[in-house]
This record gives C-alpha cells, structure tokens and sequence, in this order.
C-alpha cells in the first residue's frame, strides 16, 4: 500500500491539530544560536555557488516525475489570494506606496561603469547627417547678422529727434543763461538762434519726453524731481553751465546721444567721464556741479567709450542705450595651422593670410566681417598618377602633381560677446580657393620628361569651403587686436579623384590673428 | 572717403589676382584602346590591340604596280594583319581618296585571277601604221626588263613601259609610255601623227569620243602647244612627241610617240592599243581592299583566294591624327569576313573580324 501525498498531508494535519505549543524567546534564540554555530565543515559543505547549486538542483529533479491530476491544481488554486482592486486600492494608499517608494529608493545606488555607457552609446542612432548642425549654425548666425544691420539704430528715430531737440535746447539753454539780456540766442555750433518762448517749448518737449524733467524758472533751469539736472541760470558767466548732479544717472536717458557722445572732444566726454564715475547715490549737492568747460579732454577711443557706456547700463539699471552702431574698419594679419586636409597623413598645413574687414558693436555684442587673403601651404596634398595612353601604341606616364599652396578668399562672419578687454567670438568662414602652385613632374618610361611649376591648376581642389569656429580675442592699446579661432573645414577639401588619399573629415585649425583698428571719417 | 577707396583698390587687387591667368597643365588620362581586332581566323580566335603585349598600328602608304594602297597593319610581333585600300580613279592625278574613301560603305577584296589584264605585244603595235616597220620589241616595265615582243600583265596597276624597238633596217630607239591595267579609265586618247618630207611633224590628239579640255604639246619634253594639233620643223634623229590631255572629266593622261625626222620608217605610236583591247570583264581594283596576315610564320594573302562571298562592311570612319611621318591616319571601324589563303600553297583559311584599323591616307 502506497500513501499519497494527499492522504499523508490529511494524516498530518489530523495529527497535529491538537497538537499546542507554549511559545518561548528562548526557543527562538536558541534555534537562531543553531544556526550561527555551523562548524567549518558545514561551512564548507554550504560554500558552494550559485551554479553548483543550480546544477545539483536540475540533476536532481532530472529525474522526478510528478504525477498530474486535476484535484492538485484546483486544490492550488483555490488556495490562492484571489485579487480584488478594490480590496487592493482599500488596503493601501497611493501615498502610502510613494512614501515606501521613495524611502526604499533612497537607499540605492548603482556602480557607474563605462561599459554601460559604451553599450548605451551604440544603442544610439547614428547621426547621419552630422554637418547639419554646422550648416544650421551657419544659417542661423548669417540671419542674425543680417538682422543686426536692421535693428542697429539704438533708439527710434522720434526719440532720436526728440533727444537732438533737447540736445539743442539744454545747450541753448546754457548759453540763453551766459546772455540773458539777448532776446535771441546762439545755439551750439550752428548758427540757429532760438527764442525764448522757443527753447520754452523744447523744454517743454523734454519734460514730456522724460516725465521727470521739469522746466523751471522761467525756462532757464532744468531740473528733476528729485535729484537730477539742476542747470542754472547763470547770468554773468561767460561759460555755459550744465550742472549734472552725480546721483542722477537717469538724466543719462536724456543726454543727446550723437552732439554729446560721438565727437570725443570738447565738453561732452568729460560729461560722460563724470557720469560713468557715479557709483554711489549721492545727495545731490549743488556746490559739487560740474563746470563743463573747464574739465580737461579725456582721450578715449570709441570702444571704450562703448565699453563704459555698457557698464554705465549695468551698473544703474539703465533703458538700453548705446552709440549708433558705426563700423570700425580693421585690417587683419594671421597665420594658422591645420590637420591635413586628406587623410592618412601625419603632416600639418600652415597659412598666413591678410585681410580687412569691420566690426560694429551692439551693446556687448560685437559683430565682425572681413574678407582675408589666405596663402596656405600643404606638403602631403599630392598626386601619383599613372596613364597608359593608347594610340598607334600606348605611352605609359606617371605623374606627380604636388599642391604646394593654395590660395583662397576667406571671408569672415563672427558674432562676439565682449566683457571688457576680452571677447568670445562665434562664426563661420565660408572660402573660396581661386589659384594654387603646383609642382608638376611627368616620366615617361623612367625619363623624366617634363618638370615645372604651375599656377592655378586647381583640379585637385574643391573650392569652396566652410569652416565654423569659435575664437577668442583681447583688445590692446593702439586699437591692436590678437585673437585665436579654432574651426573645423566641414566641406570636403580635395578632389579625391585627383588626390592621394581621402578627405580628412573635420580637421580642425587654429588661426592666430593682429588685428588693427582704423577710424575714418569723423 | 580715403578709407572706402583703399577697400575698394584691396578689393579689386584681391578679384585681379584671382581671375589672374592659369597655367594649362596637360595632364595625361589614361584612354581605351584605339585600335584593335578581335576575331578568329579558322577555329581560333584571337584579339590583337594596339598598345599591348607590343602590338601596334603601323599606318603607310605602300604602292601596289603603281598605284597606292592606303594601308595599315596592326602586329604584335608573332601575328599581325595588315589590311590596304587600293586607291582608284588611278587616271585621275587630283582626285581625292578620302573623299571617296570616307563615302564607301562597303567594298570587295582584290582578287589577283591570273588571267591576263592587258598583253604589250610588239604584233599588235605593229598593226598601226606608224609602228609597222617594227622588228622586234624589247619590254621593260617600270624600268624592268619583261620579255621580247609580248608581255602578258596580269596583275592591275598602272605600269611605266619601255619598248626598245628594233626597226627593221635594224635601227633602235625607245619609247616609253603610262599602261593602265586592271583599273577603270574614265577617259582616253592616242596621238595621231605623220612625218613630212621635210622632217616636220604634225600630231593631232585622237580623243575617242571624250571630251578634251587642254592638250599640251612636248617634243623632247619641251613645251611647244597646246593647241589641237601641232606641225613642228624639219626634225632630224629620234624625237620624242610627247601629248598631254585633260579631258572635261578630270581624266589626265600622257602618252608620246617616236619619230625620226630623217626616216618616216623610223616611227612608234604610243601604247593605247593595248589598253583599249584589254579585256573589259574584268572588275576594275578601283578601291578594293587586300588583306594580308602573318600568324605563326605563316603569311596569308586574300587576293589569291576566291571571294565571291567575302565583305567588308565599314562601320565608320572618322579622321584619328598624323602618324609618325605627318600623313593624315583615319580610323576605319569595319566587320569583316574574308578568305586567306597561305601563301605558297593552296590552303584557305576562312577569318572573320571585327576591327578598328588605323589607315594612312595622306
């Protein structure tokens, strides 16, 4: 007679349902010392892996057979915790479970390791159109800099006429001060002669325009609210007398921009120079005005009138407001180097170039253009060929063409973000190579039959490239200017059918450049 | 203003160096072939092709009898085919083969029969009555030396001959005179002549129905006329009357005659006789083709074998350049089937090929 595991399980159960046990520590401690207190040769005996484990296990039941029947799997599953959402959502709370969550979360942390990163990076899709970005780069900084040259007026031309009228009536003002006995008088260098009731009017023009301007005194004072303007009258002085309280760095919104700012000379700079010391509001003193005609010539260039106009800005928190974006010409020496443009090849490429070209500044923006004659000198741009010409016979040539320089039109289109003497230019260089030296040597059956040097043979290059780049650059003394680029050729370089080798794909160059300011005009 | 000026001067410097002048390099490229053939002759194919493994075109002019044959032969070395065009219109001196050439589509290969194309016999000269007191004739052709009395031609070509006429009070003297045989002749004549008591000469020009538009008159080879007929003076000793005619159809020959003005026995008409007796079933050379190849130290000929069935079919023809010694070279592109037979014996071969053949026509 065989028992079944069933009728086995029912003669246990039946044993032991009256079966009780009084529950004790001890026993558990007791039970738990058991456990600890394995002698080596059990340790040894449980010192055994995974795969040993797993491979005892799967010989064993190798060869167990169980027998199926219906009763066991009904038993089973009527035996299972039958799942209910409500039952489910009711015995625990979502935040309850997020609370779990994140203390449980908290606790862990994974081992970086390259590898993960090296198989993530090949799961990735491979760019297939790496120069898009370039190109996209490219375009957008072109529109940009289009879109400079239309937004480059700093102020609207109705402010712009305003500020030349208050311009014109402040100095009228002044000099209506140095006169009051005249009916009529000089404005400025010009020869128009305001009334009374006409520089009252442009004043009155001027109050409106600011809102915190304010004729005063029968039109000979200007003054703010507060602080401000304070002008004077001033009936015996001979001097004009604009009398500019340092605390009041808002009257800068009403300075005439181009009469005041752009000639650096007279009385306007040292206007500029006072308000660009005002670093603390002061209460306006009276005593401490500023005799305009009387302060010394500060010589400064244009970038740095710029320069401190900008940081007047930041300082005080002022409207934007900036010079008229004039360029300044430069012309440009450089020399570079680069990886070779063809691939394998362990040489470098070297260039000097001269160019010119202007850059204007908005704001801390500087935006340059420039076209640079490039004469760029390659050692490894070379062809070996051989031709076996049929004719009546055939004539077998070899050949070497060796591309010694390349000359090329680099123009030059960069955006730059100056902080002080220091910029960071961003840009592309679009070029165009229109002439080449070439050593041309041709054997015909081991004689050499022909050697010379030739100009403008250019079959082995493409001409056009395009180079991104990014570059720095520090403005010296003597409107000297010595910068770095760094760009990438992202066009193809050399006609392979004609080069030995391939293109290099990306090489990168450096580019050293003096760059010398010049000012025309004005 | 300065400063906008000096731009536009860099500017311009810059746009004049680059549209400065380039220097022309003349790069060789390598090219395909240029001249090739490629066929079998027998069971065997073979390709031969200008430029490699030594093979080359030869292009030249060679004179087959006379007349040319613009031809061109490409060999390796071990094997070769040299192919010619026969030129024709051989009566016209200022024809242009090219021109002709250019225009034939097809064409046959010569074919040397064996039979006779033209006979110089002393017999049949001395049937006119200007050579009747001939005794005997000795024939030399193109400087010679053919045979006593009659010579029997049989290849075509257009012959220089020389008769030393013994006449038969045993008196000598020669004459020579232009035999066409074996091509087309658009145009003839004879001279007519008689000696005077005196020793004068008249001669008049027999243009058998063709018409003539200049004749010029030589005695000795000096220029006397060009009218119709002449009448020279009292000539005493052998003088050579010598008649050239140009006849409407741009045919020119010249043809003299012997006479002896001390002795009207003493006379030799020019050689039209034979000409205009020469059998007329006979398929004029006029720019035929001949075919000669060199294979293994055996050289085959196409004009002893029967080509009834054989063609050349031209492709194109395109001028290709000069060769070597300046002559103007066409590239003949052609399909062709043909019979050779082995020189020296009687085996032919049959060859078909198609080609790109150099030929020099100057």
């Amino acid at each position: 007679m065989s028992w079944t595991d069933g009728e086995i399980d029912k003669l246990f159960q039946d044993r032991v349902k009256d079966l009780s046990f009084e529950y004790k520590g001890e026993y558990w401690n007791q039970f738990n010392a058991s456990l600890s207190a394995r002698t080596p040769e059990m340790a040894a005996a449980t010192a055994i892996t995974d795969a040993e484990i797993d491979k005892l296990y799967q010989s064993s039941v190798a060869q167990l057979s169980f027998e199926y029947k219906k009763e066991y799997w009904e038993s089973f599953d009527a035996s299972r915790v039958k799942y209910v959402p409500e039952v489910a959502a009711a015995s625990i709370a979502d935040t309850v479970i997020d609370q779990l969550y994140q203390a449980n979360s908290k606790g862990l942390s994974f081992e970086y390791k390259d590898a993960y990163w090296t198989e993530m990076a090949a799961m990735l899709p491979q760019n297939r159109r790496p120069d898009f970005l370039w190109f996209g780069t490219a375009a957008v900084f072109v529109g940009l800099l289009i879109a400079t040259l239309f937004i480059g007026e700093p102020v609207s031309s109705t402010t712009d006429r305003l500020l030349t009228e208050n311009s014109a009536t402040i100095d009228g003002n002044n000099r209506n001060k140095s006169n009051s006995n005249n009916s009529a008088n000089e404005i400025n260098d010009t020869d128009q002669v305001l009334e009374n009731n006409q520089v009252d009017n442009l004043l009155d023009k001027i109050a409106e325009n600011t809102n915190s301007v304010q004729v005063l005194e029968n039109g000979n004072s200007v003054t703010t609210n507060s602080t401000g303007l304070n002008s004077e009258p001033t009936s015996t002085s001979e001097s004009t007398g604009m009398n500019i309280s340092p605390s009041n760095p808002s009257l800068s919104q009403n300075l005439p921009s181009e009469p005041a700012i752009v000639e650096p000379r007279g009385s306007a700079i040292p206007n500029l120079a006072n308000v660009n010391n005002i670093q603390t509001p002061v209460t306006p003193v009276v005593d401490e005005d500023i005799f305009i005609g009387d302060l010394p010539t500060v010589d400064l260039e244009r970038e740095e009138l710029d320069e401190q106009i900008v940081n007047l800005q930041d300082q005080v928190n002022m409207p934007d407001f900036r010079m008229p974006t004039i360029p300044r010409f430069y012309v440009e020496l450089n020399g570079g180097l680069s990886q070779s443009l063809i691939t394998p090849s362990d040489r470098f490429s070297s260039s000097v170039g001269v160019g010119l070209g202007f850059q204007f500044q908005k704001g801390r923006f500087a935006f340059t253009t420039g076209v640079n004659g490039i004469w760029n000198f390659h050692d490894d741009i070379v062809l070996n060929r051989q031709a076996k010409v049929y004719g009546f016979g055939s004539d077998v040539y070899q050949y070497t063409l060796k591309y010694d320089h390349i000359y090329s039109l680099e123009a030059v289109l960069a955006m730059g973000y100056k902080f002080g003497i220091h910029q960071i230019n961003v840009g592309i260089r679009p070029s165009y190579a229109f002439g080449s030296k070439v050593g041309f040597s041709l054997m015909e059956e081991d004689v050499e039959m022909e050697r010379e040097v030739l100009y403008g043979h250019m079959e082995g290059i493409k001409r056009f490239g395009l180079k991104p780049m990014i570059g720095y650059s520090i403005d010296l003394p003597s409107n000297i200017t010595i910068g770095l680029n760094i760009g990438a050729q992202i066009m193809s370089s050399v006609n392979e059918e004609y080069i030995n080798g391939q293109n290099n794909r990306l090489p990168i160059d450096g580019q050293l450049y003096f760059r010398k300011s010049i000012s025309f005009g004005r | 203003m300065k400063g906008r000026k000096s731009i536009l001067f860099c500017a311009v410097g810059l746009l004049a160096l680059a549209s400065c002048k380039k220097d022309v390099v003349d790069i060789p490229e390598s090219n395909d072939p240029v001249f090739r053939t490629i066929g079998t002759i027998g069971t065997e194919p073979f390709e031969i092709v200008a430029g490699d493994n030594g093979a080359y075109m030869f292009t030249m002019t060679e004179v087959q009898n006379g007349v040319d044959v613009f031809s061109g032969k490409i060999s390796d070395g071990s094997f070769s085919i040299e192919m010619g065009i026969y030129d024709g219109m051989v009566d016209r001196p200022s024809h242009e083969a090219v021109d002709i050439i250019t225009n034939i589509i097809s064409t046959e290969f010569s074919h040397n029969t064996g039979f006779p194309l033209l006979t110089l016999s002393k017999d049949e000269l001395t049937t006119m009555a200007g050579s009747q007191y001939i005794e005997q004739i000795v024939w030399s052709i193109d400087g010679i030396y053919q045979d006593l009395n009659e010579v029997v031609i049989t290849e075509p070509g257009k012959y220089y001959v020389c008769a030393d006429v013994t006449f038969l009070d045993g008196a000598t003297a020669s004459i020579c005179n232009e035999v066409i045989a074996g091509y087309k002749l658009d145009a003839n004549f004879m001279i007519d002549f008689s000696v005077g008591l005196q020793g004068a000469v008249t001669a008049s020009v027999d243009d058998m129905g063709n018409t003539v538009q200049e004749v010029r008159w030589f005695v000795d080879e000096d220029l006397v006329g060009n009218t119709e007929y002449i009448e020279t003076g009292s000539l005493s000793g052998y003088h050579t009357i010598t008649a050239e005619v140009e006849f409407e159809n741009g045919v020119v020959r010249r043809k003299s005659v012997l006479v002896d003005g001390s002795n009207e026995q003493h006379t030799v008409n020019d050689f039209t006789i034979f000409e205009y007796q020469a059998p007329t079933t006979v398929e004029p050379r006029d720019f035929n083709i001949r075919l000669f190849v060199e294979k293994d130290g055996k050289k085959y000929s196409s004009e002893t074998a029967k080509n009834e069935d054989a063609y050349l079919l031209i492709t194109g023809l395109e001028y290709y350049g000069k060769n070597d010694a300046g002559n103007n070279v066409y590239k003949v592109s052609a399909d062709v089937k043909v019979q050779v037979r082995e020189v020296g014996t009687s085996n032919t071969t049959p060859m078909s090929f198609t080609t790109v053949f150099g030929i020099e026509i100057p």
